[in-house]
C-alpha cells in the first residue's frame, strides 16, 4: 500500500511541478506577446500622432523666421520690415530687452523670444491715425511678432501723434537648435 | 552437469560462450533455438568418437563443456553483503531475507508486508486466494542509498511462472544463503498455489546435502505423485537421484514485477517513469509553445515593422519627439491671432469718428493676450451748459456700445482746461473703458 501511495505522491508532485512549470511557460508566452502587442499599439498611436502633427514642422519653419537671419541689431531691424507696413523707427535706437527659450508646458519648442524697445516701449513713426492702425494691424498679423498692447496719443489741433507698442517681442525659430534637440531626444 | 535439460525446457535467454579454436575476439552467440539444436545433438554424446570426427559437432561439444549455467544466472540478493554491494542493474530478492506463505498473513515486526499477490489464476484473485510475501527490513534498509537500483522479488517471478502452467506441479527453488542452502517448496494444484514452505538445508558441498534434498523432494513426490517436480535452482547441481527432474534455472525470475514496499520512500523506476513522461511532456509542450511563440512573435514583429515603416527614426526618438511637435503646434496657435483686437480698435475709432464735436485724445489697448484685455479711450468734447460732464457722455457711451457691440463704461468725466491753437479753454474730458473679450 505504501508503494502505491508513494507512486501517487510522486505522480501528483510531478504533475504539480509540471503544472507550475507549464503555467510559467504560458505566462512567459503571454507576457512576451502582450509586450509586443503593447509595442505595436504604441507604435500605431505614435504613427497616428505623427500623422496628425505632420504639418507642424514645415509650418513652424514657415511661421517663425530663423534666428540666423537676425545676427545683430541691424539685421534684426531689417527682418522686421517695418517700412512694408508704413512704419518707421531708428535702428540705432533699438535695443534688446530680453532673450528667452520658449517652453510650452515645460517642453522646449526650439523657438526663442527676443523682446525689443527703443524707449519705454517700442515707438514707431507714422503720418496719420489711419496709417498707425493699418500698420499695427499688419505688423501684428505676423504670427512671429507680438505685443502686450499699444498706446496712441493725439494732439488736438495738430496732426501729430505718438504710437508705441508695449512689450514688443519677436519669435524666431532656431533650426540648428531644433536639429540638435531632435538629435538629442 | 545437467545443463542440457535446462536448455531443453525453453530457457529463453541466449548465452555468450567461448569456443576452442576461435580467437578471443570471436564470440558466438547462441539463441534458444540454436541451443535446442545443440541439445538435440546431445544424444550424439553417446558416440563421442564419431562426434569428434565431425568438426562441427566437435566444436559444439567443446562449446557445451565450456558452457556454464552460471553465465545465465540472474543477480540475486540473498545475504547482507549482496544488498550492500548492489549495482544499478536488476536484482531479485530471494533466500532467507524474504518469506512467502499462502493466505493473508501479517508479518512479524521487522518484516515488511508486501501488497498481496495472487495465488490463483484470474483477475482479482489476490483477494480470494492471496499469497503473502514479507521482506526483512534489515535488508531493505541497506538499499536506502541505492535509490535507482531495479530490485524485484524472486517470489513474484516464481508465482507468475507457476500461474502460467496448466498442470499440477511442485516447484523447488534453491540458493546459497550464508553457508547453507535455502530451499523453497511451492505446491500448485488446480490452478492455485496451495502451499509454500521454506527450508534451510546444509551447504551444497556438504556431504549430507544431496540426501537432505532428495528426501525433501521424494517426500513431495510420494505425497503428490501426479505433480510434476520442477527445480528453479541455477546454483545447485542436483544429485543424480533427482536428475530426471526439470531444472528451469532462473528463468521464472524474469517474470517478476517491480512492485515492492521497501519500508521507506524509494525512487523506483515505477515512480520515476511518470516523472520522466511528465518532464518529457513538459519539454515537448515548452518546445511547441516556444515554437508557436516564435511564429506569433515573427508575425507581430512584421506588423510592428510595417507600422513603423518610414517613421523609424522618429519612433526611436520616442514620445518626446511628439511632445516637441505638440509644443510647437501650441506655440503656433498662441502666436497666430493678435489681429482680432485690432479689428475692435478699428470699430471703436470708426464709431467715435461719427460723433460730432468729439476729439480723440488717446487710446491705449492693454493685455492683448489676456482674458481681461481692454481699451482705454480718452475723448474731448465741447461742454454743454446746464449739463454735467458725466451726463454729457452718456449718449456717447450708448452709441459706442451699440456700434461695436461691446461693454463700454465711463471711468471718469470732468472739465479740464485744454490749450489748443494758442487758446486755452475748458472742455469736457472723459475716459471710457471698453472690454475686448477674447474670441
Amino acid at each position: 500500500m505504501k508503494i502505491i501511495i508513494a507512486i501517487w505522491i510522486a505522480i501528483a508532485t510531478t504533475f504539480y511541478i509540471l503544472y507550475g512549470a507549464l503555467d510559467e511557460v504560458s505566462d512567459y508566452r503571454d507576457t512576451r506577446l502582450k509586450r509586443i502587442d503593447k509595442s505595436i499599439e504604441e507604435a500605431q498611436k505614435f504613427g497616428r500622432q505623427l500623422k496628425s502633427l505632420s504639418r507642424v514642422d514645415p509650418l513652424f519653419s514657415k511661421t517663425f523666421p530663423d534666428i540666423s537671419e537676425a545676427k545683430d541689431i541691424i539685421s534684426l531691424h531689417q527682418v522686421l520690415r517695418l517700412e512694408d507696413d508704413g512704419l518707421l523707427s531708428n535702428p540705432l535706437s533699438l535695443r534688446v530687452n530680453q532673450v528667452e527659450d520658449i517652453e510650452v508646458n515645460g517642453q522646449r519648442t526650439g523657438a526663442q523670444r527676443i523682446c525689443l524697445s527703443n524707449g519705454s516701449g517700442f515707438s514707431l513713426i507714422t503720418n496719420s491715425l489711419d496709417e498707425v492702425i493699418e500698420g499695427a494691424e499688419s505688423l501684428l498679423a505676423r504670427p512671429w511678432i507680438s505685443a502686450a498692447g499699444f498706446r496712441i496719443r493725439l494732439y488736438a489741433g495738430t496732426s501729430e501723434l505718438d504710437f508705441s507698442f508695449d512689450d514688443f517681442c519677436t519669435v524666431f525659430s532656431d533650426r540648428e537648435y531644433i536639429k540638435q534637440l531632435k538629435g538629442d531626444i | 552437469m545437467k545443463f542440457p535439460s535446462i536448455l531443453k525446457n525453453g530457457f529463453k535467454k541466449s548465452g555468450k560462450v567461448n569456443i576452442d579454436g576461435l580467437t578471443d575476439s570471436d564470440e558466438v552467440t547462441l539463441s534458444s533455438d540454436q541451443l535446442s539444436t545443440v541439445v538435440d545433438n546431445d544424444t550424439a554424446q553417446n558416440n563421442k568418437k564419431e562426434t569428434e570426427k565431425n568438426d562441427c559437432n566437435g566444436r559444439i561439444n567443446k562449446l557445451l563443456k565450456s558452457f556454464n549455467t552460471s553465465d545465465l544466472k540472474v543477480n540475486k540478493l540473498v545475504e547482507a553483503k549482496d544488498f550492500s554491494d548492489l549495482a544499478l542493474g536488476r536484482s531479485y530478492i530471494i533466500g532467507s531475507s524474504v518469506s512467502a506463505s499462502v493466505g493473508s498473513n501479517p508479518g512479524d515486526e521487522g518484516w515488511i508486508n508486501q501488497p498481496l499477490r495472487s495465488g490463483k489464476k484470474g483477475v482479482g484473485s489476490e483477494r480470494e486466494s492471496p499469497v503473502t510475501i514479507i521482506v526483512n527490513q534489515e535488508y531493505t534498509d541497506l538499499l536506502k542509498n541505492k535509490p535507482l537500483a531495479d530490485v524485484r522479488l524472486g517470489y513474484d517471478g516464481l508465482f507468475k511462472w507457476i500461474l502460467k502452467q496448466d498442470h499440477d506441479l511442485a516447484l523447488f527453488c534453491a540458493c546459497e544463503d550464508s553457508g547453507f542452502t535455502w530451499v523453497c517448496e511451492i505446491l500448485y494444484q488446480g490452478g492455485e498455489i496451495i502451499s509454500i514452505k521454506e527450508r534451510k538445508l546444509h551447504h551444497k558441498h556438504h556431504a549430507i546435502f544431496d540426501t537432505e534434498l532428495t528426501e525433501l523432494v521424494e517426500d513431495v513426490a510420494d505425497r503428490f505423485p501426479d505433480f510434476e517436480i520442477i527445480f528453479s535452482a541455477s546454483e545447485i547441481q542436483l544429485p543424480s537421484s533427482l536428475s530426471d527432474y526439470r531444472n528451469i534455472g532462473d528463468e521464472p525470475f524474469s517474470h517478476a514485477s517491480g512492485i515492492i514496499d521497501f519500508g521507506h520512500f524509494r525512487i523506483t523506476r515505477l515512480t520515476i517513469l511518470p516523472m520522466i513522461f511528465a518532464v518529457l511532456g513538459m519539454v515537448i509542450y515548452a518546445s511547441l509553445s516556444m515554437y508557436n511563440l516564435n511564429v506569433e512573435m515573427q508575425d507581430r514583429v512584421i506588423r510592428f515593422n510595417k507600422t513603423l515603416n518610414g517613421i523609424e527614426s522618429e519612433y526611436e526618438k520616442g514620445s518626446n519627439y511628439i511632445k516637441l511637435l505638440q509644443s510647437q503646434k501650441s506655440l503656433i496657435r498662441t502666436e497666430e491671432n493678435r489681429i482680432e483686437p485690432m479689428n475692435k480698435v478699428r470699430l471703436i475709432l470708426s464709431s467715435l469718428s461719427t460723433i460730432d464735436g468729439l476729439l480723440l485724445e488717446s487710446i491705449i489697448v492693454k493685455d492683448f493676450d489676456d482674458d481681461h484685455r481692454q481699451a482705454t479711450v480718452s475723448i474731448i468734447m465741447m461742454p454743454v451748459e446746464s449739463m454735467m460732464p458725466s451726463d454729457q457722455i452718456v449718449p456717447v457711451v450708448n452709441k459706442l456700445a451699440d456700434d461695436i457691440g461691446l461693454e463700454v463704461g465711463a471711468e471718469k468725466a470732468g472739465i479740464r482746461n485744454i490749450s489748443s491753437l494758442s487758446r486755452t479753454r475748458p472742455l469736457t474730458v472723459a475716459t471710457l473703458t471698453i472690454k475686448i473679450p477674447k474670441v
